[in-house]
């Protein structure tokens, strides 16, 4: 690991276990995670290029059908429970299930730091949609 | 079966799924994208980026705020 992640690090956990403690619906719980959504909107702003150049694999390197396949079945699924009659126990949905884990504080500080590390992650990757250097300075 | 049952064994189909497109993306020949090339796409597509940042907030307010 870099050694600039190990700060990033800490601070992420201390923040999931600060937002694990609180409980939703909650005020507490509304300004603690408009904190980082927030900040995301401002990086957001700042660091990603306004016009875009999307970045895609070469053809042979790899497919991204397999995963948009799973996405739309996902969400047709989640749908499906959502829309169902009969109890939440009988068709769970994905945040059904995930307010089973939010009763373990260390699932749900796990879950927030697996939420936190998205972000970072789409931070990130989204820098890369500006000119390259060679599209920048050609006139 | 129950109804519980089968949501519930569905929702394993799906993740084992995921799972699987995971540890396929790590081989070399004729792989799915990686996890993080997904991101990285939908990141730099014009739309894609606005989808993106909209649902991570709304993931994080939905899960734990309300």
């Amino acid at each position: 690991m870099r050694r600039t992640s190990w700060p990033l690090l800490v601070v992420g956990m201390g923040y999931a276990c600060a937002l694990a403690a609180t409980n939703a619906f909650s005020d507490a719980a509304d300004v603690v995670v408009a904190i980082p959504i927030a900040a995301f909107a401002v990086a957001v702003s700042v660091t990603w290029p306004a016009s875009t150049r999307e970045v895609r694999l070469p053809v042979d390197k790899g497919s991204y059908a397999p995963w948009m396949s799973l996405f739309v079945v996902t969400a047709l699924w989640e749908l499906f429970c959502y829309l169902a009659p009969g109890t939440r126990a009988e068709h769970p949905t994905f945040s059904s299930m995930t307010d089973a884990i939010d009763r373990y504080f260390p699932l749900k500080a796990l879950m927030v730091l697996a939420w936190l590390s998205l972000g970072w992650m789409i931070l990130r990757r989204g820098r890369k949609a500006g000119p390259t250097k060679r599209q920048a300075t050609a006139p | 079966m129950t109804a519980s049952a089968g949501s519930y064994a569905t929702w394993a189909v799906l993740l084992a799924a995921a799972l699987l497109l995971w540890s396929l993306s790590l081989s070399n020949a004729h792989r799915p994208a990686r996890p993080s090339e997904v991101v990285g796409r939908l990141a730099t597509h014009p739309i894609g980026r606005v989808g993106l940042v909209m649902a991570w907030m709304f993931l994080g307010w939905h899960l734990f705020a309300r």
